[in-house]
């Protein structure tokens, strides 16, 4: 099945990454309660300089330089996503990126994360992945500043990258409070539709949909929650909207009620999720949440929630007087035509996150 | 007993054959699914346990019969497709026919378009005083502005909808036209129901 196991193919011909790989972006992720066990045992000493550590599952580091300035750090890295190696390089640094303006920064420096197979594929495509993850480090103002490549297969690819905010603006999973409005800035089901492609169920155009998404940077999103004060924010990642909104429920003290009517989702998905086509990350975070969420709705919803997302949106918590504007705001840019409210932020109930009808 | 087997098959594959043969089934219909890897086998309990619906395990094998079909498993939910079942409640409801209505644009006929805007309507707000009414009506392409809100045509559907009509609207194009929120009536569905509902129909009218 595995056509690229045993020659090179020849140089010019365009490689096909997704051959490689039976399942790729955050669907790739350990599954969170297993990690959850496994850093339980390992004790790490804090320092009063750490503003944010994992114990928030929050999306990166945070260390306090001085009253101005923090620097937040983070990395992600991935198998293919997609079949186009600049395309897999563009989505893998605006996953990367994407931890930094969840946590209300700005990108600063970024080092490229690689494994590939020197022996089995040929190199030029992994001068493409490094291209096309160059591209989206210039879009967002940063500075590559090195990397490290060793010989794996099949190939990963992404950053670690350090960011600054003002300790003042910091956004955490924390942040959320009773009253607020949640919004989603991207549209849910990037897992199902990379699945679905490889069973050839997913036209071009839902999956160019998928990939479009995948590439945007959440830079906006994070300039949006600078201007409205947004203190509690995530990305969708690989926990699905909700796992994330489950870890940022928990850590702010309040219970999410979120719309499954109002969840925004890429062409084409609720087909696929009517039909079956559900990756196996949905049941893996389905067994994360499960004694955490209350889901009043129809199972197609449910699944939807539940999808692992690479280079997903940013679920923020926005003051309900101010929510409206946010939302027009995003709407404006012409990047976010799809951004929604979700929901609201309650007081604590007995489960983290209901998702209703 | 129906079999479904997925041996052979990678995840999400055994899901997917599984849902399409729920959305086929009508009450009382008893399957047996045969698996021959761990992560389908685990996958396909984990599925069907969101769908409420029971199910017994006997080495690879899941089994289980269909009390009824649970809400949401759409599809095609075996509800009355154009001319079968659902028999019409005495006095409450207009005799039904055998015909599909497929509303395909916001306009009808070629020509001038607000002519055509214009035309649709009439159509869609006389069709409550038709001598039969359609089973199903399906919207889609811009077809599914006549039912988003704002639209004139709305009451007249609910209406349609009240007395057992069904309305189905195309998901893929209210994403597309991004109007999704602004559903007023019908269901949205998808094309693998919407291909049902036509090529079901005794006949299907196209305005």
């Amino acid at each position: 099945m595995k056509k690229n196991e045993n020659s090179v193919p020849e140089s010019g011909e365009p490689f096909d990454l997704l051959s490689t790989v039976e399942y790729g972006g955050c669907s790739a992720k350990l599954p969170a309660s297993r990690l959850a066990e496994l850093l339980g045992g390992i004790p790490i000493p804090g320092d009063p300089n750490v503003m944010v550590d994992i114990s928030t599952h929050d999306d990166a580091g945070v260390y306090r330089l001085n009253d101005d300035t923090a620097l937040i750090v983070t990395t992600d890295f991935f198998p293919p996503v997609c079949s186009d190696p600049f395309e897999f390089g563009q989505i893998a640094a605006a996953n990367s990126l994407s931890d930094v303006y969840a946590m209300g920064g700005r990108p600063l420096l970024a080092l490229n994360l690689n494994m590939f197979p020197a022996e089995k594929i040929p190199l030029r495509v992994l001068r493409e992945i490094l291209l096309g993850g160059q591209s989206k480090i210039d879009e967002a103002g940063a500075l590559t500043m090195g990397g490290h490549t060793i010989d794996d297969f099949p190939p990963k690819y992404g950053l670690a990258v350090v960011g600054t905010v003002e300790p003042s603006r910091l956004v955490t999973n924390r942040g959320a409070k009773a009253g607020q409005r949640l919004i989603l800035t991207k549209p849910l089901g990037t897992g199902v539709i990379v699945a679905a492609r490889r069973l050839g169920l997913a036209s071009d155009t839902v999956y160019r949909g998928a990939l479009e998404q995948m590439k945007l940077l959440n830079r906006v999103g994070a300039e949006v929650m600078r201007k409205y004060g947004v203190t509690g924010a995530t990305d969708i990642t690989g926990f699905g909207l909700l796992g994330h909104a489950v870890s940022m429920a928990d850590a702010s003290g309040t219970t999410f009620r979120l719309r499954a009517a109002m969840l925004p989702a890429l062409a084409g998905v609720r087909e696929l999720i009517a039909e079956g086509c559900l990756p196996g990350a949905v049941f893996r975070n389905r067994e994360y949440v499960r004694e955490r969420v209350e889901l009043e709705c129809d199972t197609d919803s449910r699944m939807l929630a539940l999808d692992a997302q690479t280079s997903g949106g940013l679920l923020m918590a926005v003051d309900a007087d101010k929510a409206e504007s946010a939302l027009a705001e995003l709407k404006a840019s012409g990047v976010h035509p799809r951004a929604a409210v979700v929901g609201e932020v309650v007081p604590r109930g007995d489960k983290s996150v209901y998702l209703v009808s | 007993m129906k079999p479904i087997d997925t041996r052979g098959q990678l995840c999400p594959q055994p899901l997917i054959m599984t849902r399409r043969a729920i959305a086929q089934a009508v009450p009382g219909d008893e399957f047996e699914v045969l698996t021959d890897n761990e992560t389908a086998f685990s996958n396909l309990r984990s599925y069907l346990a969101e769908l409420g619906i029971e199910y017994r395990t006997e080495g690879d094998t899941i089994r289980f019969t269909l009390s009824e079909v649970p809400a949401g498993a759409g599809p095609s939910a075996p509800e009355p497709v154009c001319g079968t079942a659902r028999e019409p409640v005495a006095g409450s409801h207009a005799e039904r026919g055998d015909y599909c209505v497929a509303v395909t644009a916001d306009r009808m006929g070629r020509g001038n378009d607000d002519l055509g805007k214009i035309l649709l309507r009439a159509f869609i707000n006389s069709l409550g005083e038709a001598e039969r009414l359609p089973s199903h009506m399906v919207f889609y392409n811009s077809g599914i502005h006549a039912a988003l809100e704002g639209s004139d045509t709305i009451p007249a559907l609910q209406e349609l909808e009240k007395r057992g009509v069904e309305i189905l609207v195309c998901g893929t194009c209210l994403d597309f036209y991004g109007m999704k929120e602004r559903l007023a009536v019908g269901r949205v569905s998808n094309m693998f129901r919407i291909t049902e509902v036509l090529s079901q129909a005794g006949h299907v009218v196209y305005p």
